[in-house]
């Protein structure tokens, strides 16, 4: 037990990062030498279990009944699977974007841009150039809006970790970065930076879950 | 490490909820204190033999933050009214304003942000907290041993937990509260809270998780950490670290948080994601209303929040909306406010 502990301290505290609930932060006590983030002794059995899976949730509440929740979770290193439930939307898709704070204080504003740790500018969740935190369309239909989508640059720790940021769904359809970008800084005509998504139908913080 | 470090983080340790006092002078009062790296291996026996003392001179003298605000200013002439207007502010070390990005960066150990909006506001300006936390203090190296970068990091200063009413599942109660990093050792509190119960006390925790969907169920027990030390003895043992001690309400049922250090186990950069709880003593924590409509308790996500020059949005390129027309009530339901209204104009035509 003490070798996986320490195996495992090792390797989680490479990727641990601010608040992250990663199994370092729970188990490191006996490697404090490491990371002085330990939980007392608490959860000594969760150790493996929780190197292996991350978990955070986001719920949205919004402005014109759109609200709903969207779970992430993350195996080790591997893609971050979200899996949302959005009810109150009208019917078509709906960009779908994690800001780089999850600071509603100033509305939008205080949200900062699309979470983007590699300084591109916006596309798809499939193009290269793309923010991390583009995640494209989500579909509404008459029966609401439950989606599934699994991404390999929102991680749920370490660098680039998306725990804190905000989730925004918004009242367009996003384009992709395909769209019209003739005047920065107006709205409807940012493609290169929003996606031309329209107003923010609902907003959340990411929150840490237990694993 | 010298001895006087050792004394000033003992004393944090020992009573973090000591209210800070401006007559203690363990540390300069003013200027932003950088920690030396902590150090595990060593210093336990110097932080024992002077911890007896330091209990006694826990009373920390106030410790400065970085603070930035977006000024709604036009020229020159409205920098200088900024600049003149702050100057009359008790408490603030040091103010920068910058005409081009419309920021105004303000050093203060005592000074409060509403203290400082109302000052700017007075001067006939529009003015809005967009950063905390002074970026350029934290670097590389703390980063690497937090396992993560330092753009993240840098991100990674200021938290802060919004309470919306009753559509975030807060019920009665409302407010901002704040926490910044201002130096590696020391994380601040600053705040209000509104629509607490008349006189109540309040007990205000950091919660394990950030987990809100059933509200003050889901949020888990009281945060936990060792100190920087590793010391697990003695005050920390016996008292969590989340565990912040109690809020009393005032008569209009209100409490504000004076900016003060909190537990030196609680980092801005560790309670990012989890949530603040406040929950009344006694009054079940269950979070329904009381009798008078107040709520005994709710629980907020601790949100990632900018640091100063971090984030200097000032239009929404979404919506075109300007950061003056903007509240923290923008992501709160108005078709609710609608229907209320329709309601009452029914009732009067009826």
């Amino acid at each position: 037990m003490m070798a996986a502990t320490t195996t495992c301290t090792f390797t989680t505290a490479a990727r641990h990062v601010c608040g992250a609930n990663c199994a370092c932060a729970r188990a490191s006590l006996s490697a404090k030498a490491f990371t002085p983030r330990a939980s007392p002794g608490r959860a000594a059995s969760l150790v493996v279990r929780a190197a292996d899976e991350k978990k955070a949730v986001c719920v949205l509440t919004g402005t014109a009944g759109v609200e709903g929740t969207v779970t992430f979770t993350q195996s080790g290193d591997g893609p971050t699977k979200i899996v949302g439930d959005i009810s109150g939307l009208a019917e078509g898709l709906h960009g779908f974007h994690i800001h780089e704070f999850g600071d509603t204080t100033n509305g939008c504003m205080s949200t900062g841009p699309h979470f983007n740790p590699n300084g591109m500018t916006h596309g798809a969740p499939t193009d290269e150039i793309r923010h991390a935190g583009d995640m494209g369309n989500v579909t509404a239909t008459k029966d609401g809006c439950a989606f599934e989508i699994e991404d390999a640059q929102i991680p749920l720790s370490g660098a680039n970790t998306i725990v804190g940021r905000a989730c925004v769904i918004h009242e367009l359809e996003d384009d992709l970065g395909t769209g019209d970008h003739s005047e920065p800084g107006t709205q409807g005509k940012t493609s290169k930076t929003t996606g031309n998504a329209g107003g923010r139908l609902a907003c959340g913080v990411i929150g840490l879950t237990p694993n | 490490m010298s001895a006087a470090s050792c004394v000033s983080r003992a004393a944090v340790a020992v009573a973090p909820r000591a209210p800070p006092r401006a007559s203690s002078s363990r540390r300069p009062t003013t200027r932003r204190v950088r920690a030396p790296p902590p150090r595990r291996d060593a210093s336990a026996s110097a932080t024992e033999s002077t911890a007896a003392e330091s209990t006694t001179a826990a009373e920390e003298a106030p410790v400065a933050r970085s603070l930035e605000f977006m000024v709604e200013m036009a020229c020159g002439k409205c920098v200088a009214k900024v600049e003149h207007a702050l100057a009359h502010v008790p408490g603030i070390d040091a103010v920068a304003a910058t005409l081009s990005t419309n920021s105004v960066r303000v050093v203060t150990a005592t000074a409060s942000t509403d203290a400082i909006v109302a000052a700017i506001e007075r001067a006939g300006f529009n003015c809005r907290l967009i950063g905390q936390g002074d970026v350029g203090a934290f670097g590389e190296e703390l980063a690497r041993r937090l396992g993560t970068n330092l753009r993240t990091l840098r991100q990674s200063l200021a938290a802060v937990a919004e309470f919306k009413g009753s559509a975030y599942g807060h019920g009665s109660i409302a407010g901002v509260v704040r926490f910044v990093a201002a130096d590696e050792r020391n994380t601040l509190i600053e705040g209000g809270l509104r629509g607490l119960k008349p006189f109540a006390t309040y007990a205000m925790t950091v919660r394990a998780y950030g987990d809100t969907t059933r509200g003050l169920e889901t949020v888990g027990e009281v945060y936990d950490a060792a100190d920087d030390d590793g010391d697990d003895s003695s005050e920390n043992a016996r008292r969590a670290a989340g565990d912040m001690g109690t809020l009393v309400a005032d008569a209009n049922g209100e409490v504000t948080i004076v900016s003060r250090v909190v537990d030196a186990r609680l980092k801005a950069w560790d309670i990012i994601g989890r949530s603040l709880a406040v929950v009344e003593q006694g009054g079940g924590g269950g979070g329904g209303g009381g009798e008078d409509g107040t709520s005994t308790g709710a629980a907020a996500v601790l949100a990632r929040s900018a640091g100063v020059g971090e984030n200097l949005k000032r239009v929404c390129d979404c919506d075109g909306t300007v950061i003056w027309e903007s509240s923290p009530d923008d992501f709160t339901p108005v078709v609710v406010k609608k229907k209320l209204v329709t309601a009452v104009v029914e009732k009067k035509s009826a």
